[in-house]
């Protein structure tokens, strides 16, 4: 197969942003391909990697509008969602984006909220990757973001939760540590044995749910003992031994470079305080960095945009509560019903004046007047993603739309104008390059919070086939074959 | 076509269009994430054809097949289907495979798995469409951590420390190796 028939994208099932590749015959997708030259994975791929064949070939995908029951026309769909739109309270509309919409799209949503005056306009990565920015928001300087080349050549790593099931391609990263120089140390916090643990030199198997207790100790002792912190009522905590915790964060401190790589769950407690104190340890400790894995692919960058162009907006958990509580009643969600299976909120959605879900496959009927678009994934759309390690990737589309229309145009044609994608490309990466808000806070005051953090009941290993709180998965061949195992 | 080896170590030489190249696995790379048998299903039609087998809770393992020069699978098989080919590999062909599953009896190795889905027992190709691409198998190209390896079978005999158990199990025990 010669190379100009491989056409090249990135892959956003999670943060890491690997290079997929596609074989194409007269036009059509026909098979995956692996991205060899691709300086993240090495054409490597994961098994949620190969979704990304079956996103764009799926039989299932749906190809109309629909409202309700009834396939429509894209004119009538969107022409019942801005009339919906100009009569209501803008406190009662919400907007949700997905965490996989590209930087533009994000710009877009902030447009949409701004022309009609909604402030409730939240990502809707998952829950976890939300929780973990607003810790990211919380000033630390100077404080470096780990690339994700640096983990190569890197002497210690701390790594917190079960990184391989959340981004499986970092293990020959993880292996060269292990096996490059004697004496590296990889510390694995995670209260399962599970495929990362199998490669920690230190395994720290806490209490369930209590990571950020234990980072708060490695605070303490890497600090010098500065901060006022009970290290035995930590160790009760997170049910490892004083002598333990102190020996783990002399090693992280004392080997020369590190790199701290956190995957936000929801199985975890107060992900905000873990990359906010993982912030703290690369402050204190020299030659240290840090690095978040989000389950969805650009769960930054559209953080990063909404806050910068939508001012005092409500946060994701706020949205949630007045979504159960029934405040809002007219929500547009970008990307997929990120509340499948959320019997609470599904009960609200049914008595919705407004539900529209722009998404790839077939929703099960929740709100009888319920509109529903076809969307074109990001393979088939260009545009922009900032990734974990804050780097943006350029992508243009690997496929036709094929009636399908991106978030990109479904908003445009609600706003009815005709945006500049050139320009709006540059607002984007302006706003990229400014960064997230930084809010200040006192470091003592969240470090008693730690204290605070009681075990929860122990939980099952996270699953590779699983990214987010999303229903797409469950169409995708490789989900159904392992849920069956 | 693959590179083919001239002379192996005990100085005898291949036939001509001999593979003489098959998968490996350094268990102490391996992370048990399965984009093996991910890869091989998205390439063989949705079928994947690697068995995989856990180890307690330390590792889990793919199965490659071996291709064995003297084949159980194959004497076993009543259909003919699964057969050595000239180039060194043992192929299962669709059309003749009922899904009896005596090969899968049969291999020593546990590495034919009797999933019947499509009435037919999945049997490791080695990727032969790629392979005729001068491409590695989809296992190797794919795989994550770089535990699978596609190398001259003469060389990895050679080299017995990969041949070893994991050193990366035993370390968790006795002669812990940092």
């Amino acid at each position: 197969m010669t190379n100009d028939k491989l056409k090249k994208s990135i892959c956003l099932f999670c943060s890491l942003g690997c290079g997929v590749c596609f074989r194409t015959e007269r036009h059509n997708i026909i098979a995956i391909d692996y991205d060899k030259d691709n300086p993240i994975n090495h054409g490597s791929l994961c098994p949620r990697g190969h979704y990304n064949i079956e996103l764009l070939n799926h039989p299932q995908r749906i190809s109309e509008p629909m409202i309700g029951p009834k396939k429509t026309s894209w004119e009538e769909a969107i022409s019942s969602v801005r009339a919906k739109l100009k009569d209501a309270d803008p406190a009662s509309v919400g907007i949700l984006l997905s965490g996989m919409a590209s930087n533009e799209e994000a710009l877009m949503a902030a447009k949409l909220a701004k022309t009609f005056g909604i402030k409730n306009v939240s990502s809707a990565g998952d829950f976890s990757d939300i929780e973990a920015f607003s810790g990211a928001r919380w000033e630390v300087e100077p404080c470096s973001i780990a690339k994700v080349e640096d983990i190569d050549s890197v002497e210690s790593l701390l790594i917190i939760g079960d990184i391989l099931t959340r981004s499986p391609i970092l293990s020959q990263r993880i292996n060269k540590v292990k096996y490059g120089k004697r004496g590296n140390k990889i510390i694995v916090v995670d209260p399962n044995r599970s495929h990362t643990s199998w490669f920690a030199t230190n395994h720290l198997k806490i209490k369930p749910g209590t990571e950020a207790a234990l980072l708060a100790a490695f605070v303490k002792v890497i600090s010098g003992d500065k901060i006022e912190l009970d290290l035995n009522k930590a160790a009760e905590i997170t049910g490892i031994p004083a002598e333990r915790i102190i020996s783990a964060a002399k090693d992280f401190h004392s080997l020369a470079s590190g790199v701290i790589i956190i995957s936000p769950s929801v199985l975890k407690n107060r992900n905000d305080l873990i990359k906010y104190y993982s912030k703290v340890i690369c402050n204190l400790s020299p030659n240290k960095k840090q690095i978040a894995f989000y389950s969805y692919g650009n769960s930054l960058g559209v953080n990063i945009i909404l806050d910068q162009a939508v001012e005092a907006r409500t946060s994701y958990f706020d949205m949630v509560k007045k979504i159960s509580s029934g405040e809002i009643d007219k929500l547009l969600m970008f990307g997929d019903n990120v509340f499948a299976g959320n019997i609470n909120i599904e009960k609200q959605m049914e008595k919705m004046a407004l539900l529209a879900i722009s998404t790839y496959f077939r929703q099960k009927p929740i709100n009888p007047s319920q509109i529903i678009f076809p969307l074109a994934s990001h393979l088939e759309e260009d545009g922009s993603f900032t990734l974990a390690d804050n780097r943006t990737e350029e992508h243009v589309p690997v496929s036709l739309k094929s009636g399908r229309r991106s978030n990109f145009d479904i908003i445009s044609n609600i706003l009815n104008n005709n945006e500049d994608r050139d320009k709006l490309k540059t607002e984007a990466s302006a706003m990229i390059a400014r960064g997230h808000l930084s809010v200040k806070t006192n470091l003592s005051d969240k470090i008693s919070e730690a204290m605070d953090i009681a075990p929860q009941a122990e939980y099952p290993p996270e699953n590779i086939t699983h990214f987010g709180n999303n229903d797409i998965v469950k169409n995708f061949f490789w989900f159904k074959v392992r849920r069956e195992a | 076509m693959s590179e083919q080896i001239d002379v192996r170590i005990d100085g005898s030489v291949p036939r001509e269009g001999f593979y003489g190249k098959r998968v490996y696995l350094n268990l102490d790379l391996c992370c048990g994430c399965r984009s093996c048998a991910a890869a091989c299903a998205y390439g063989h039609h949705l079928q994947s054809l690697l068995g995989h087998s856990k180890l307690g809770n330390d590792a889990e393992l793919p199965l490659h097949c071996l291709h064995c020069d003297q084949p159980a699978c194959a004497a076993a098989c009543p259909n003919e289907a699964m057969q050595k080919q000239d180039d060194g590999l043992v192929q299962r062909s669709n059309f003749k495979c009922v899904g009896c599953s005596s090969c899968a009896i049969a291999c020593p190795f546990g590495v034919i798995q009797p999933d019947l889905t499509k009435h037919i027992v999945p049997k490791c190709d080695l990727c032969i469409d790629r392979l005729a691409e001068g491409e590695i198998p989809r296992c190797v190209r794919a795989c994550t951590s770089g535990a699978l390896s596609f190398e001259e079978i003469d060389g990895q005999v050679a080299d017995e420390k990969k041949n070893l158990a994991s050193a990366r199990l035993l370390s968790n025990y006795i002669g812990r190796r940092r």
